[in-house]
């Protein structure tokens, strides 16, 4: 029994971390219609642009000092460059290619998530090789009847649903969650009621990008490592639980990642050397879906439009 | 007047005589620097200028039907310096078997992205995973060889089928589903190849499979070295031919299928499904036909590569292989077979240049896709509108009407 | 009268909780222009999309030469002579106005996917027929195509593409032509002769029925035999043209329309 419990913390921790991704990837399925293949590799440009800054907080000598503080304050300013660079991404790569046929976008974000990762390999001193990633998260652990919870895993889940909250306010109560529903409902009809498509599209972008940059620093801290190639894998998992949520669906996208992080941990625990395959196993999930269920666990059937 | 004239025409005449040798003598004398001098400061400049020869070539028209037109005229001219070259190439470079290495190495890597271009380029479905086509193929067919002892014919023949085979079951749960469930699901299938080859004991592990025995030709080892007139050829003169009738065929079955009904719905199917459904097409078959032949060629050429090697590892099938062939697709011209079969040619030749520089070769390859898709999404050569040699059709006026651009 | 070649019988398609099309029946003749006319977003097109096989209708039935259709992938109702254009126009845009027509041609191949590949001499012969019909086809509504046969589909203007696309429809001889909103962003002029060209295709195509979606109420006036009136998914009047147009429950329907633009 305490086993169990045990992996359910550690299910919902991987949980946390792919539905922070998987919401992107769907949030931009549902308002331009795009699968944007270097959304794992934005996770890990945020652990990279993490370190200096960690570094160079600790040369100033303010981690020592008042640590918690400072450490909130590295993670608003990252997750301000992660959605800076998604900004930059929709801005430089996305927009002169909205009019090109899909396959041709879909195979550009494709190329950016090799060219970000390529990029950190050969820039980074020494990045070819794993990077120890600073512990930003609080150490030590909770001892509840026999189960050991870390602080780090509750920190994580804590922050992702505080993220997932956040978020599903804006999408719900703001004005700019109104834009980008009706955006992703259609775009011509919310022009026409003079919402700015631009606009919503590059917020989404922001959104987007920086919760992938959160869900990179909360992996990097707590693994304690990162590497320029961890963002396929990553982005790949978030894509899958998008999908299996249905893409366009934000409520789907996190049911998605839960589902999809129970999968992994409790096949490689039950499952007689499942760790080697945990992945085999969860994109078995994702093609069970696509066949049985292409419109996703919550999704209705798709209508294409005609 | 008339005679100042008459013979203004007649040197014009003869400098227009003299383009095609003109041109033949800097592609050659490109492609010689780029591929046999191994300094790559030298194949920077000669890249360099061959870049610009080609966007001289498409920005002025003038040039542009200059050169066309005498190209067309003198084909069979062309057609005879290039067979000759392409025989003629290896008898040049006998001492220096690591460069026909590089270009048997570019034979496989026509065959993958001529099969690649069945799927990205003529029907237009995403393949992230391609590199797994041409694992499936290059296992099938070592563990054949050296587990049952199996000859290479039949093991390269089933290692294709089997890779065709496995191409038709990734396309089956997408069938239903649009071009990013594709691109997952190939992505996917890659991992899903890569973990597997790594951790199964029968295809070895991390190790891979050793001592691929090399191809037998009537009852010849292809590694015995050939003796001609006393000379010594190395090992790899005999691959090179070999490979060669392959990347023939490749390129014999690609141009028949693009010209058939089926290479015309393969279009159908890229341009706009519902329509190519709608015109009684049906889209499934088509789309599993293009996973198939195109994952047909992945495993010939990984059969081809195995047994060249003679030794393969998991390594040699991950996704950087899988995005290097789908760069060549898209540098070369979707859709094109001429444009897939230079683009190969050129980043797999490229980067053995650039060894120096090898850590930057797939920060390259990223950028090259990224800037082609950007800017010249259509390629090298982009993609041509289907002639028909039908009395019905008058071929010169009505090409009058094709888009320049 | 002629014989009936397609009908819905009591079709009805729901997309979750709405209601697209509700409980509506019409019957189409050999050689007889139906017109399926209302307001912006009554169910028109949504009955395009079942019977060519894009949707499986949620009940009813649709009738083909005696054989029930739905739920038959679109595939095969346009092999069995059910052919449609789009609202906004469905063109293969890179490659050639003949590509286009031949690939319309699809459903004509007496050929295997194998035989296209290895019966060479065959499959030459019945490509130059098939060129030869295009080049017809084309000729029949738009001398320009027909000169033109390798321009690029997505290079022409908006009136020559809708032409492209009826040419499209009828290069395999159908039984039944679905045509949808084809005078959509027209003016005037250009509706006209397009008109023209759906009279034509009588002349073309002997004892084919056509069904017209419009919203253009002077093309369906000039055009059509016989009128459904839709809104809402329900049907709310049929007859001639004069007879619905005088009918308050059609007026009430388009006038309540134009302030709306869903």
């Amino acid at each position: 029994m305490n086993t169990f419990l045990q992996l359910l913390i550690s299910a919902l921790l991987v949980s946390s971390l792919y539905s922070l991704v998987a919401v992107g990837f769907t949030m931009y399925v549902g308002v331009i219609n795009l699968a944007n293949f270097s959304h794992g590799d934005t996770c890990v440009l945020g652990t990279f642009l993490m370190m200096p800054l960690f570094l160079y907080a600790t040369k100033l000598g303010w981690i020592s000092a008042s640590t918690g503080l400072v450490i909130l304050i590295l993670i608003i300013l990252l997750i301000f460059l992660t959605g800076l660079w998604g900004a930059a991404i929709y801005t430089i790569l996305v927009k002169p290619l909205l009019a090109a046929p899909r396959l041709i976008l879909l195979l550009a974000t494709v190329a950016a998530g090799q060219v970000i990762r390529e990029a950190i390999r050969v820039i980074y001193p020494n990045g070819s090789n794993p990077q120890v990633f600073p512990k930003l998260l609080p150490s030590g652990s909770l001892n509840l009847s026999g189960i050991t919870l870390g602080y780090d895993s509750l920190t994580i889940i804590f922050l992702t649903i505080i993220c997932i909250l956040s978020l599903n306010f804006i999408i719900q109560k703001t004005k700019m969650g109104v834009a980008m529903r009706a955006v992703s409902q259609n775009a011509d009809v919310a022009q026409m009621m003079g919402i700015n498509i631009e606009q919503t599209i590059i917020s989404v972008f922001v959104i987007g990008s920086a919760l992938a940059g959160m869900a990179g620093i909360l992996n990097g801290s707590y693994y304690g490592i990162t590497k320029f190639n961890l963002g396929s894998n990553l982005g790949i998992k978030g894509f899958s639980a998008a999908v299996i949520g249905g893409l366009g669906d934000f409520k789907g996208a996190i049911v998605g990642g839960v589902l999809l992080g129970f999968i992994e941990v409790f096949a490689a625990a039950y499952i007689p050397n499942g760790s080697q395959y945990q992945d085999v196993f969860s994109f078995l999930a994702v093609i069970a879906f696509l066949i049985f269920r292409p419109s996703g666990i919550l999704g209705e059937k798709i209508f294409e439009k005609v | 007047m008339e005679t100042i004239n008459v013979k203004k025409r007649k040197t014009q005449f003869a400098l227009r005589k003299l383009i095609t040798p003109f041109l033949l003598i800097i592609v050659v004398a490109l492609l010689y620097s780029i591929v046999v001098f191994d300094n790559w400061l030298i194949t920077l400049i000669s890249l360099a200028i061959g870049t610009g020869l080609f966007v001289a070539y498409a920005k002025l028209p003038a040039l542009k039907t200059l050169i066309t037109e005498s190209m067309r005229k003198d084909r069979i001219l062309l057609l005879i310096v290039g067979v000759l070259a392409i025989i003629a190439v290896p008898l040049t470079l006998r001492t220096q078997p690591y460069i026909i290495h590089i270009l048997i190495i570019a034979q496989i890597s026509i065959i993958l992205a001529l099969g690649l271009n069945f799927q990205v380029g003529s029907t237009g479905i995403p393949n992230l995973g391609y590199a797994a086509f041409y694992g499936v193929g290059a296992y099938t067919s070592a563990l054949l060889s050296t587990k049952l002892g199996v000859s290479f014919w039949i093991s390269i023949l089933l290692a294709g089928c089997i890779s065709a085979l496995f191409g038709w079951l990734v396309g089956l749960p997408t069938l239903k589903t649009r071009s990013y469930h594709m691109a997952l699901v190939s992505i996917a299938f890659g991992l899903v190849t890569y973990i597997l080859l790594n951790n199964i004991a029968f295809t070895g592990g991390p190790n891979g499979i050793k001592n691929v025995p090399p191809p037998e030709l009537f009852g010849k080892s292809l590694f015995s070295s050939l003796r001609i007139f006393g000379h010594t050829f190395p090992v790899q003169f005999n691959f090179y031919y070999f490979v060669l009738v392959f990347v023939l065929l490749a390129f014999v079955v690609s141009r028949f299928i693009f010209n058939s009904k089926v290479g015309l719905y393969f279009n159908a199917v890229r341009e706009d499904e519902i329509a190519a459904k709608c015109s009684g097409i049906n889209t499934s078959t088509m789309k599993l036909l293009a996973f198939s032949i195109g994952a047909f060629f992945a495993g010939i050429a990984g059969s081809l590569y195995a047994h060249y090697i003679g030794y393969i590892s998991p390594e040699n099938f991950n996704m950087n292989t899988s995005l290097q062939i789908l760069g060549m697709v898209i540098m070369g011209g979707m859709d094109n077979i001429a444009g897939v079969g230079i683009g190969a040619f050129i980043l797999s030749v490229a980067p053995e240049k650039f060894r120096s520089l090898a850590d930057f070769r797939m920060l390259a390859t990223g950028l090259i896709i990224l800037l082609m898709l950007m800017f010249r999404p259509s390629g090298i050569i982009k993609q041509q509108i289907r002639k028909y040699s039908s009395k019905y059709l008058m071929s010169e006026n009505s090409t009058q009407g094709e888009h320049h651009g | 009268m002629a014989e009936i070649c397609l009908s819905a019988n009591n079709l009805t398609m729901k997309f979750g909780g709405l209601v697209a099309i509700d409980n509506v029946s019409w019957a189409l003749h050999q050689n007889e222009i139906l017109g399926i006319i209302g307001p912006n977003g009554a169910g028109k097109t949504t009955i395009f999309n079942v019977v060519s096989g894009l949707y499986t209708p949620t009940s009813g039935e649709i009738v083909f030469k005696s054989n029930i259709i739905n739920g038959l992938p679109p595939y095969k109702i346009a092999k069995m002579g059910i052919k449609r254009t789009f609202q906004q126009s469905r063109l293969f845009d890179n490659i050639s106005v003949l590509d286009n027509v031949l690939v319309g041609m699809a459903t004509l191949s007496k050929g295997t996917l194998v035989n296209s590949l290895f019966r060479r001499k065959r499959m030459a012969k019945e490509l130059d027929e098939n060129i030869q019909k295009s080049l017809g086809i084309l000729n029949h509504f738009s001398p320009f195509l027909a000169e033109n046969p390798y321009r690029k589909a997505g290079d022409l203007v908006p009136g020559e593409r809708r032409k492209l696309e009826i040419c499209r429809a009828l290069a395999s001889d159908p039984d039944v032509l679905l045509l949808d909103e084809p005078a959509a962003g027209m003016d005037p002029n250009e509706s006209a002769e397009l008109m023209e060209d759906i009279l034509k295709i009588r002349d073309i195509r002997k004892g084919i029925g056509i069904i017209l979606i419009e919203h253009d109420m002077a093309v369906v006036q000039k055009t059509a035999d016989y009128i459904v009136v839709i809104s809402y998914g329900k049907e709310i009047a049929r007859g001639s043209f004069a007879e619905v147009s005088s009918n308050p429950l059609v007026q009430e329907a388009y006038l309540g329309s134009e302030n709306e633009n869903a």
